[in-house]
């Protein structure tokens, strides 16, 4: 293992106006289940599992991640990020922004709560295909 | 082995395209390498999983630990790059 055994955390805390957050998702379970696992066995001190997410404004700001981070999907998960927290689904604002981490302290309750949880599934109009 | 256009390429280290960590860069462990031998500093892999793909480039191995940056667009895009990859 290498490197620190906790995320860094940011210090500025999440706008309140941040209300979105988005992931480039189909919300597969074993897929949703590899990555929180990933991320514990990398963060194991923080006692919590976790997945990537990224935080938006509004739609203009989900729109530019679809065409920078998330153009590699040809679907995003767009998620209220009040209706996370009220699922159980902590939002820690972790690395560098906008990126978030979406965490729990159990691995099932994680992946039912995301699969759950109210949401909107945008088709990226800026993925451009050509896969492997 | 050579690359042609039309043969399907495997993920060569499965990555969360979502996910990074303090460098800012996607990780992943090596041994989610489909070969670890594959897994060195410069090369250029097909990463990604799920229905997610990117071609990337291996650019740190601390440890157990692999960073890439994944190139814009699709992966047919940059097959040239790939050429010299092999197993």
């Amino acid at each position: 293992m290498s490197g620190e055994a906790t995320p860094r955390i940011r210090l500025v805390a999440i706008p309140d106006e941040a209300v979105l957050v988005v992931r480039g998702d189909e919300l597969d379970p074993e897929v949703l289940r590899a990555d929180a696992m990933r991320f514990r066995r990398r963060y194991p001190d923080w006692g919590r599992f976790g997945v990537s997410g990224f935080l938006a404004l509004d739609q203009d700001e989900v729109d530019v991640l679809c065409a920078t981070r998330l153009e590699r999907f040809e679907t995003v998960i767009v998620f209220g990020r009040r209706q996370l927290v009220a699922a159980g689904v902590e939002v820690v604002a972790t690395f560098r922004r906008p990126h978030v981490t979406l965490a729990h302290a159990d691995l099932d309750g994680l992946v039912q709560a995301l699969r759950s949880c109210e949401h909107v599934g945008l088709d990226n109009d800026h993925h451009q295909g050509g896969g492997a | 082995m050579t690359v042609s256009d039309t043969e399907e390429l495997p993920i060569d280290l499965i990555v969360d395209l979502n996910g990074e960590d303090e460098s800012g860069l996607p990780w992943t462990f090596i041994d989610e390498a489909r070969d670890p031998s594959l897994v060195v500093d410069g090369a250029w892999l097909v990463v990604g999983e799920g229905s997610a793909r990117a071609v990337a480039q291996v650019i740190e191995i601390e440890g157990d630990i692999v960073r890439v940056r994944p190139l814009p667009g699709p992966v047919d895009r940059h097959r040239h790059l790939l050429a010299h990859r092999v197993a």
